[in-house]
């Protein structure tokens, strides 16, 4: 944080003290988003930005980023805001905000807000502009509920004939941030001793990528969950992963990307391994896009599986009546953490002119339960399943479809 | 007329190659294909390993993205916005035709192209 305050501070003494010797560039990005589900009592969560219901909301995907890049012989400033609209209120974050020395020509160093690169997308995953789709695949995406980190970052860069091989590693990364797990529940999500590292090989038509990261996580568990674990353990049973708090999660992925003349796919896997109440789960999708002028129709499938060993409490010992009820307990908080879903997806971009792009997609949602939830559960959340898709209490388990229509600019 | 059309065919002949140009007082003597590439996307600053400049002339940029660089004009956005965006790096400075000689006389590591014959040394065709 003092390195952050620090950056802020250089950011806007150093082009007046310095006059006219920075190269300096403006630039902007944004987003105008419609979107909406057909159906009521369910709610698409995003972590750190507005569900989506059944009412045409603009709010989810709406987005303003500006950006000052000053360079300066082998350093580079870069400093981006994002503006945008949850749960009501103006939302602005620096999601760039850093210094970068290129030691030389295959070795450089940042220092401060970095966007992650855990996966193909992580770091544009605000520019709309630049991707085909509407939304990312959640089930990919999700599994790194933060896309930004104060650390450091150094990388290397190697052209192989017509290839360029880049390694980075991610030291040192914190982040804190308010996330919504559904509707306006609001945790703040602490993010420490994060190390990453990424490797990507590419040429002009194709890139792979491999990306491996391991941080430390806590979010606050609340009472119900305390006072239940607590219980259990006084039964002599070990509930030590049964908890929010100060957990490490480990997140693998590998990607591929293709951009030919006409032909775009791109394919990700990534696997999420957690020893707290995260369910490690497997996320997968594959898109394949087709260009015809301005036109760019497109297919999408993702899937995630949460481990279904994660929802197994049957190693809790429950002699007695009591021990009973708090293990039921614990089936539904367990049963709640589930975000297992697939979703199948259609959609077009239309290249209105350099820089401007009008893009429309629908998306077939599906979700997989692990378990049962009792009446009690539901009474208590209001829900009948909680993860991305979330269903309300006495709502009927079916697919549901999301239509987002959006209007992407960057120039 | 047949003069004329021989002139013709001629003048858009010269004027279809696109020239790769540095200062005549410049050790640059050739460059390949691949290393344009690599310097006008900024995958590297070197060229022979010494540190270049390459810049972009206004006049020409679009047939060059498409003819060297392989991208039509969305496509070269789209790139330069990734890198900007991404904090990675900005596009070549633009200047325009009428600056070339005072930018490449100043500047002995500066490489530019044109579609115009000047007077500067020649590293590379492209027709």
């Amino acid at each position: 944080m003092y390195i952050n305050k620090l950056l802020f501070l250089l950011f806007f003494t150093l082009p007046l003290v310095a006059e006219n010797t920075f190269e300096t560039k403006f630039n902007y990005f944004g987003n105008v988003g419609l979107s909406a589900l057909d159906s009521k009592g369910y709610d698409l969560n995003h972590f750190n930005q507005d569900n989506i219901n059944d009412s045409i909301s603009l709010s989810p995907h709406s987005k303003i980023g500006l950006q000052v890049t000053l360079i300066k012989d082998d350093f580079t400033f870069t400093a981006q805001g994002l503006l945008r609209e949850v749960h009501d209120s103006v939302k602005t974050d620096f999601t760039w905000l850093n210094m970068k020395y290129d030691i030389n020509d295959n070795y450089a160093i940042r220092l401060g807000r970095i966007q992650t690169k855990m996966f193909l997308h992580s770091e544009s995953l605000h520019l709309d502009y630049l991707h085909l789709w509407t939304k990312a695949p959640a089930e990919v995406y999700s599994l790194m509920p933060v896309g930004t980190f104060d650390g450091v970052e150094l990388s290397y860069n190697k052209i192989i004939g017509e290839y360029n091989f880049n390694a980075s590693l991610v030291l040192f990364g914190s982040y804190r941030d308010e996330i919504y797990s559904h509707e306006n529940r609001e945790s703040i999500l602490e993010v420490k001793d994060s190390s990453s590292i990424y490797f990507t090989l590419e040429n002009d038509k194709v890139l792979y990528k491999a990306s491996y990261s391991r941080s430390k996580t806590n979010i606050g568990d609340d009472i119900t969950t305390k006072v239940i674990v607590q219980g259990l353990e006084a039964y002599g049973n070990n509930m030590s992963r049964y908890s929010y708090e100060e957990k490490e999660g480990d997140i693998y992925s590998l990607g591929f990307q293709y951009k030919g003349e006409s032909l775009i796919v791109d394919a990700e896997i990534a696997h999420f391994e957690s020893n707290g109440l995260f369910p490690s789960s497997t996320g997968a999708y594959a898109l394949l896009g087709y260009n015809i002028n301005a036109f760019t129709p497109f297919v999408m499938y993702a899937e995630n599986k949460n481990e279904k060993s994660h929802f197994d409490t049957s190693a809790i010992q429950t002699p007695d009546i009591t021990s009973v009820t708090l293990k039921r307990g614990l089936d539904d908080i367990m049963y709640l953490t589930n975000f297992s879903q697939k979703t199948a997806s259609i959609g077009i971009r239309y290249d209105l002119a350099v820089g401007l792009a009008l893009k429309a997609q629908v998306d077939r949602i599906s979700t997989s339960n692990y378990g049962d939830i009792s009446p009690f559960g539901v009474g208590t959340s209001g829900l009948q399943r909680l993860g991305i898709l979330s269903r309300d209490a006495g709502i009927e388990d079916k697919p549901v479809y999301a239509f987002t229509f959006s209007i992407s600019f960057a120039y | 007329m047949k003069i004329l059309l021989l002139c013709l065919t001629f003048t858009t002949l010269i004027f279809s190659n696109m020239r790769m140009y540095v200062s005549h007082n410049s050790a640059i003597s050739t460059i390949t294909l691949q290393e344009i590439k690599n310097l006008y996307l900024k995958k590297t600053t070197l060229l022979h390993n010494k540190k270049v400049t390459v810049y972009d002339n206004k006049e020409s940029y679009s047939r060059f993205s498409q003819m060297i660089l392989k991208k039509k004009d969305g496509a070269m956005h789209a790139y330069w916005m990734k890198q900007i965006f991404l904090g990675k790096n900005v596009p070549p400075r633009k200047i325009p035709s009428s600056h070339i000689l005072t930018i490449l006389n100043q500047d002995h590591q500066a490489i530019i192209y044109s579609d115009k014959l000047i007077d500067a040394k020649v590293i590379y065709v492209h027709q």
